[in-house]
């Protein structure tokens, strides 16, 4: 029997926007932490070298804020982003863990390697000879891509599988057709995050003269131009989507559009000032041009996370698992037996509901529906479902799949779907007296069961109606 | 399960459970620091009369202050292991016991990353020439910090082995175990931490003084020892009482054949601390023989409670249903490419140390 987990609810939020905002914050500071390790190195060796004669005095204040930020908040926001995936879907981070707990295993090893190295030079750099600091930073680099070079194999199985689906060897699934444009592409992000950021320390930086700042942050610059790159790299993660995922970033949703065009919009004006004003002209910018720089940059990562999560729709793993952690193997099970049948908890505020229909419309919203809507906050089912009559809200309901590509099929019985009309209805307007309060009229329960069997229980197919289109 | 553990079990379920449990404890070692530390200094700081004291005649509370946000931050990166294992062995109870102390869990975060900043507050300079009162606060804060991190993990730990509550828990939001459960578990967990970090924090001092013979006093141990001792005191109490507090079923587990021979352990281990402890006393100055001594009891005291703890949970969970997915998590690949960065890091790390070491700038 499969294991139903209680499901909570985060109010006008849906639980999807609050994973998105621990996800966010993470990302953008483990990616500056990767980025930060590569730049430290460069300015050390320009320290070493004698290229620049400021360059100790930046990688020292540059590690200190490394230290606090991405030690801390970076560490304890990926402990969260675990606990938050938890709370809005464990299935999904459940199947993450069984199939690759052993790549995660490894990711740790070089989490603790981060940690040593980093903590290492962190403490002793001073006294430490060129060499031997040097080394170090090395090791912190090569340890904290790595982290990055692990995870990426892992998140970007969730969208492209790739060859795993037959063989579900390990490495089948970590070395997908994602994988290599999203980690040239994350990389790059990396060294673009920790420029930015190093723009803002030297600014910071009280005992340096505006000369000695325009050189650290022209050298700096020079960390930016892979990002000449990413045009190619995005066209190539977007011909490695699968063809409904590309439709969606591409148009087919506008939010999601939107939030492309938001990292796009970000990243090409970032990138457009570093190669022309900063690399080109070697312009000096001040800490509020490199604090605005930086925040487009958080915007450009947030867009980009967004559309990552979105664009696996109606998946939250591609073929494995739906966004409402369903099966798609469990769909036809849950036609028959009801998807509220083998859950055991009960409604936690059961006396507001008017009668037992409600209650087991608000159940299946629970089951089916929480995980992306909320019943009048973001993304609410009032509002989507609002110029919809109750017929059509049955049809679409029932053929879910078809109605909207990147929805999952309904994985319930004709009763249930019915009791989620009238669940959404009773949300509407509470006060409104309720015409059949409780009952399930025969001849409407046939023909939700006829539609969901014209609907099937498979996905929608994408391909197919583009080409009958 | 009648045979000593993990002997019992399915060897998925046991490889799994001996993994989980040596990171766990590893875990615990890092974090028994930061606690007992973070305590100790809030102590030295509300203490009368202690504030005006030089931070050069507190040797101890010193390294404490100095060592703790790396401690803190070795106890999460260590934390990430057992996280992940733990999800392979009990995914099912571990993940409805977080869904339903939802935002009292959730807290977690947000808590020790202000901890986390008040330790490197603690550390700075800057704190100590505060108000009093501000240097309470922010002390006390740190703590209180990690003590309610240990409260989140055992309420976690309880609700996870009370699958028949669940729904009632879901509806009502009430926890269906007696604070006193929560209680004398914590203060198990926060006795052995002086004696843990008491170890840890021994080996400091006694190096600082190896490396810088000339220049340093040799630091009293007997204030070192006395909360060693008094921590394993208190850890031991509060464990019997939780055991006599316990159901019938709990205490079969802890007493019966699986699980009994590492109270020996534990006890044994406890002993070891005691004596190594103890001519820590006699002698008011760290010795290698002592020092020695206490770790190794520490080592065997702490791996046999962590047994311990995994029996209690065993107890009242299915472990058969559980056996299945850990044998099909078991055929999962992977495993060689971590045992082969699991060398090459630890290779790394010691290449660290040795440049640290060896690296000195003439």
């Amino acid at each position: 029997m499969d294991q139903v987990f209680p499901v909570n609810d985060y109010g006008p939020i849906m639980p999807g926007l609050v994973m998105a905002g621990v996800a966010i914050v993470h990302v953008f500071l483990a990616q500056f932490a990767v980025g930060g390790g590569v730049l430290l190195c460069y300015f050390q060796w320009l320290a070493m070298t004698g290229r620049d004669p400021h360059a100790r005095q930046f990688v020292s204040g540059y590690f200190k804020l490394l230290v606090l930020i991405s030690f801390v908040l970076g560490a304890l926001t990926g402990v969260g982003i675990w606990l938050t995936a938890i709370q809005i879907s464990p299935a999904t981070i459940g199947s993450m863990v069984d199939h690759f707990h052993w790549l995660w295993a490894t990711e740790w090893t070089f989490f603790c390697l981060e940690i040593v190295s980093g903590y290492s030079f962190y403490r002793y750099h001073s006294r430490l000879n060129d060499r031997a600091a040097m080394t170090l930073l090395a090791i912190y680099a090569a340890a904290s891509w790595m982290s990055l070079f692990i995870i990426n194999g892992i998140l970007s199985w969730q969208l492209t599988p790739g060859r795993w689906l037959e063989t579900h060897n390990v490495f089948d699934g970590f070395f997908n057709p994602g994988f290599w444009p999203s980690l040239f592409f994350r990389t790059i992000v990396s060294l673009t995050l920790a420029a930015l950021a190093a723009c803002v320390v030297t600014n910071m930086m009280p005992s340096l003269n505006r000369g000695a700042r325009r050189s650290l942050i022209n050298r700096a610059a020079l960390m930016l131009v892979p990002m000449v790159l990413m045009p190619g790299l995005g066209i190539w993660f977007l011909a490695v989507m699968p063809a409904d995922s590309r439709s969606w970033v591409l148009g087919g949703s506008p939010a999601m559009m939107l939030f492309l065009n938001i990292a796009i919009g970000s990243s090409m004006a970032i990138g457009a000032y570093a190669i022309f004003g900063m690399v080109m002209q070697r312009l000096y910018i001040n800490s509020a041009t490199a604090s605005l720089l930086l925040m487009l940059a958080f915007g450009a990562t947030a867009g980009g996370e967004f559309v990552r999560e979105g664009s696996r729709k109606p998946y939250s793993i591609r073929y494995v698992l739906y966004s409402n952690a369903i099966r798609p193997d469990q769909v036809a099970r849950l036609r028959d037996i009801g998807c509220t049948s083998d859950d055991p908890y009960g409604l936690r505020n059961d006396s507001m509901y008017p009668d037992d229909q409600v209650r087991l419309g608000a159940k299946v919203f629970r089951r089916q529906c929480s995980v992306c809507h909320t019943v009048s906050g973001t993304n609410a089912v009032t509002e989507l479902t609002g110029a919809w009559d109750q017929n059509q809200m049955r049809l679409n309901f029932a053929k879910l799949q078809h109605t909207k590509p990147f929805m999952p099929p309904f994985a319930g019985t004709a009763v249930e779907l019915e009791s989620l009309v009238q669940f959404i209805n009773w949300s509407s307007d509470p006060q409104a007296t309720r015409p059949h309060a409780g009952d399930s009229d025969p001849g409407t329960l046939g023909q939700i069961e006829a539609w969901l069997q014209e609907a099937g229980t498979a996905p929608g197919n994408f391909e197919q109606n583009h080409k009958r289109h | 399960m009648d045979n000593l553990f993990p002997s019992g079990l399915p060897w998925p379920t046991a490889f799994y459970l001996t993994v989980y449990l040596m990171t766990f404890a590893m875990h615990q070692a890092f974090m028994h620091y930061v606690l007992a530390g973070s305590l100790y200094v809030t102590w030295v700081t509300i203490r009368p009369g202690r504030e005006t004291v030089p931070l050069t005649e507190q040797p101890l509370a010193a390294t404490l202050r100095d060592w703790m946000p790396f401690l803190l931050s070795a106890a999460i990166t260590a934390g990430v292991a057992p996280l992940l294992f733990i999800q392979i062995v009990y995914q099912h109870s571990f993940y409805t016991a977080n869904l339903l102390l939802w935002w009292r869990w959730m807290a977690l975060v947000p808590v020790l990353i202000i901890a986390f900043y008040l330790l490197y507050l603690i550390k700075s300079r800057t704190l100590w020439k505060w108000p009093y009162f501000v240097r309470v606060m922010v002390v006390a804060g740190a703590s209180a910090s990690f003590v309610f991190t240990g409260f989140c993990w055992t309420v976690n730990h309880l609700l996870a082995n009370r699958s028949e509550a669940w729904p009632e828990v879901y509806v009502t939001g009430q926890l269906p175990f007696s604070s006193m459960a929560v209680v004398l578990r914590m203060l198990v967990w926060i006795g052995g931490s002086f004696a843990t970090m008491s170890v840890i924090a021994g080996w400091q001092l006694w190096y600082r003084h190896a490396t810088h013979r000339e220049a340093i006093e040799p630091v009293n141990s007997r204030p070192l020892a006395g909360m060693a001792l008094g921590g394993l005191g208190l850890a031991w109490l509060a464990g019997v009482a939780y055991i006599m507090q316990a159901d019938e079923m709990t205490r079969n587990m802890v007493f019966g054949r699986a699980i009994f021979a590492y109270i020996v352990v534990a006890v044994i281990g406890a002993i070891v601390q005691v004596v190594g402890w103890g001519f820590q006393w006699r002698s008011s100055q760290l010795q290698t023989t002592g020092l020695v001594t206490a770790t190794t009891g520490a080592v065997v005291s702490l791996s046999g409670v962590c047994v311990i703890r995994e029996g209690i949970r065993i107890s009242a969970i299915d472990l058969t249903g559980l056996s299945v997915r850990h044998s099909e998590a078991a055929t999962v690949g992977g495993f060689g490419l971590f045992v082969v960065a699991a060398v090459v890091v630890s290779l790394l790390i010691g290449w660290c140390v040795w440049l640290v070491r060896a690296g000195a700038s003439p």
